[in-house]
């Protein structure tokens, strides 16, 4: 049994450390690293400013992952999972990045919910050993540390994040080599069939995972998460493919209407933009009426 | 104080509006989501600018695109395909227009009597609900719908299975038939052309078979709102009861007020006495009396709003029997172009009485992969969830996924699909419900679990 990490899960010695490396100025600014830990730590929403834009790469990079899986084409990452096409896919139509922008702005995902799921994630992401880029400092290069980092800032912990470690977590649970390597989410780094792995994991909701994530929800909501997930790999799976077949990357707001062909009508052929077709052929026997019973 | 509040402008509320200030009462039609007064500046045929779940102009949301949709809890996997604005779920819905089975209704003694939900029967016979359809059927207007490729490829089905036709509006036994619909017919050059310069009204009147019914109806263009030709709500019955000064002696125009959400019904002694409702562009609350309340806020909303008011529920059924179509398809392959993205949504249909429903139904490619990438069973090929039915199918249930999407849908592949939409199980299970989530409240109070 891994501990449930404390509510406020104080940094990390090493980290503070770090910020005095990495941060210098701004540590000698505000008098240095031997502040007590009760208050405010001068220095973390710096840290956290490292910190956020990688964990945002991460999210894209796993959805650009997931736009692959749904829709192989000639990119990077329908190579590395097997199955690369010789025509544009779900990553040149960006779908990944759609699937971001989707749970990040606008879906109405309570906080309340998405901070314990974010603690629960620390702790699968500090047993799967998931590793972080090497320009972060070396106390900030595992996944759970910067998770905890962002804890303590009081922003709004996007969804995208949260779904991305839950990715990353199975990811390394089917293949503990994912933990590390090319790109920057452990998902992306799967076979094509791995991928499949971590939706079945996902779907199949009875697991470990799911009795952790769930002690860390609030009551009344503990019992919700398996219905949550379910829900969530089932929705990730649909509106990825949406994406992949929409206009979303080619989309001038201001114009309300597209800048090119969008590679999903280039795939297919269609072209959605008529007002009408010469598809009528007439009506079934003849009949332009119902009358009467039966 | 008003004769009558309507909550909520989609599919039943602005009938109710429509009938009562056509008689002249004072109605006000209280809707939570957006007016799309102006389709033309408001609306494109683009699937994610108009169907993205969260951020299309059709979604359940606030009329302000920039803000979250509305949360609702459905700790499953399923998707609620509600609207808000004018015209609610009829915005995007298809104007099949068919009768319920007579075997559905109290009183039925046909032989088949036993194949029905017997436990929940509606609570009056069939013969005293068909005036109310004959007239909601001419004032719609519902109409036998013509044919494309897809609907002949379809009928050649039925009639290779020897099927019954349907030449009735009564469903009574098996039988295949084209739908009847809530569609102005091809007029005119409509559905006979692509040529925009007569696609336009009047030279093209009704269905131009363009193949948006779920992005909204606006055809043909030019055409005035009254004389779009699908028949959702907004338009047809709403510019009815706003109009209803106009046309009915004695009428008055109903008062429609939108991104008006409702949050509570006021009662006193038992009965309704008035709402109250939130801006959502200001956060400001008003409060309105009425004589009458009728709550239309769909299956999802209503419960919750009765809830949310603390009305009774004497025995525990308020939100269960929540009875959707939780649907499947099953997709044919073809070699040809069978006209899947053409036309309208869905223009045939069988009916297997006491069983359910197979609905052709037409798709553009976006919501074809979606529908391709839903199921309970996995995905194709790698894992099926205990599932992955076999049948007179290929392969197992399940996503179509990856490659094989991809090599499904290129190349005009989408338009080589046949989808068969099967509505079945629909009967009522009381565990079927909607209650109050534990998920933090909005601004319009606790949210509903589905
Ligand atoms: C894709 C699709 C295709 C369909 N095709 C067909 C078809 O071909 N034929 C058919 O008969 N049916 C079809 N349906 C079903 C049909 O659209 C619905 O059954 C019908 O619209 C339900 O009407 P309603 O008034 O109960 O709810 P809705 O149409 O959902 O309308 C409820 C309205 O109330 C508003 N509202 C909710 N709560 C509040 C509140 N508190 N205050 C103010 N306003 C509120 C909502 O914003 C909404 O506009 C289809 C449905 C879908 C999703």
């Amino acid at each position: 049994m891994t501990e449930p990490p404390p509510p406020f899960p104080p940094l990390p010695r090493r980290v503070f450390l770090a910020r005095t490396g990495v941060l210098g100025a701004a540590a000698g600014l505000t008098g240095g690293h031997g502040r007590a830990a009760a208050a405010p730590v001068p220095g973390v929403e710096e840290l956290i400013g490292l910190v956020r834009p990688v964990l945002a790469r991460l999210a894209l990079d796993t959805f650009r992952g997931l736009a692959a899986f749904a829709l192989p084409g000639d990119d990077a990452y329908s190579r590395a999972q097997g199955t690369p096409r010789g025509r544009a896919g779900g990553v040149a139509a960006e779908a990944g990045d759609l699937v971001v922008a989707s749970l990040d702005r606008l879906v109405p995902f309570p906080q309340e919910v998405a901070r314990p799921l974010t603690m629960a994630l620390v702790t699968a992401a500090a047993d799967a050993g998931i590793g972080l880029p090497r320009q972060l400092p070396p106390e900030l290069g595992r996944l759970d540390a910067a998770l905890r980092l962002l804890l303590r800032g009081d922003e709004k912990i996007p969804l995208s994040l949260v779904a991305a470690v839950l990715l990353g977590v199975l990811a390394a649970q089917v293949n503990p080599a994912a933990a590390n390597g090319l790109f920057l989410s452990p998902f992306s780094r799967l076979s094509y069939r791995d991928k499949a792995r971590v939706f079945e994991l996902l779907e199949h909701t009875d697991s470990d995972l799911v009795a952790l994530l769930d002690t860390h929800l609030p009551q009344p909501l503990r019992g919700s998460v398996s219905g949550l997930l379910k829900y969530l790999g089932s929705g990730l799976l649909s509106l990825v493919t949406f994406g992949c077949f929409t206009e979303h990357a080619v989309w001038d707001a201001g114009r309300r209407d597209i800048t090119a062909l969008p590679v999903g009508w280039r795939l297919t052929g269609y072209d959605g933009r008529t007002d009408g077709l010469d598809d009528f052929k007439g009506y079934y026997q003849g009949r332009k009426e119902a009358v009467g019973r039966a | 104080m008003r004769d009558v509040i309507v909550v909520g402008a989609g599919g039943g509320g602005p009938v109710a509006a429509k009938e009562l200030a056509e008689r002249g009462l004072d109605v006000l039609l209280l809707e939570a989501g957006p007016r799309h007064a102006r389709p033309r500046e408001e609306w494109t045929h683009y699937e994610n600018d108009a169907n993205h779940p969260l951020t299309g102009f059709f979604r359940f949301g606030p009329a302000d695109r920039a803000k979250s949709a509305w949360f609702r809890e459905t700790p499953q996997s399923s998707f609620v395909m509600q609207l808000s604005g004018v015209g609610g779920t009829t915005q995007h819905y298809y104007a099949n227009s068919p009768r319920a089975y007579p075997g559905v209704f109290s009183g039925y003694s046909g032989p088949d009597a036993g194949a029905y939900d017997t436990g929940h029967r509606f609570p009056f016979r069939y013969a005293e609900l068909v005036p109310y359809y004959e007239w909601v059927e001419a004032t719609l207007p519902v109409r036998t719908a013509a044919m494309g490729t897809k609907e002949e490829v379809y009928f050649q089905g039925c009639e290779t299975l020897g099927i019954p036709v349907q030449t009735a509006l009564t469903t009574t036994g098996d039988s295949y038939r084209p739908q009847q619909n809530a569609i102005l017919q091809p007029g005119g050059h409509a559905g006979r052309t692509a040529d925009p310069r007569l696609l336009v009204f009047p030279r093209s009147t009704g269905c131009t078979f363009c193949g948006h019914c779920a992005q909204g109806c606006m055809q043909p263009v030019r055409a005035p709102r009254n004389q779009f030709a699908k028949r959702s709500t907004d338009n047809s019955y709403v510019p009815m009861a706003l109009t209803a000064d106009a046309w009915s002696p004695g009428g008055r125009a109903a008062e429609l007020i939108t991104d008006a959400f409702v949050t509570r019904i006021h009662t006193e002694a038992g009965a309704a006495t008035g709402v109250t409702w939130r801006t959502g562009a200001t956060g400001e609350s008003h409060r309105e009396d009425a004589r009458v309340v009728v709550l239309s806020g769909g299956c999802t909303e209503s419960p919750r709003l009765w809830h949310n008011s603390g009305l009774p529920d004497p025995n525990g059924w308020v939100g269960r029997g929540l009875t959707d179509h939780h649907l499947d398809f099953v997709v044919g392959v073809f070699d040809r172009d069978v006209g899947n993205s053409r036309g309208a949504g869905s223009a045939a249909r069988c009916d297997f009485p006491g069983r359910g429903a197979l609905e052709q139904a037409g798709l553009p490619p976006a919501l074809q992969a979606l529908v391709l990438s839903t199921s309970d069973s996995g995905i194709r090929g790698a894992y099926a969830n205990g599932r992955g039915l076999q049948g007179p199918w290929d392969g197992p249930t399940g996503r179509v996924f990856g490659p094989e999407l991809a090599e499904l849908m290129q190349d005009g592949g989408h338009d080589r699909l046949l989808n068969v939409l099967v509505f079945t199980d629909d009967d009522v299970e009381p565990g079927n419900r909607i209650l109050p989530s534990a998920f933090p409240a909005d601004a319009h109070g606790p949210v509903p679990k589905v």
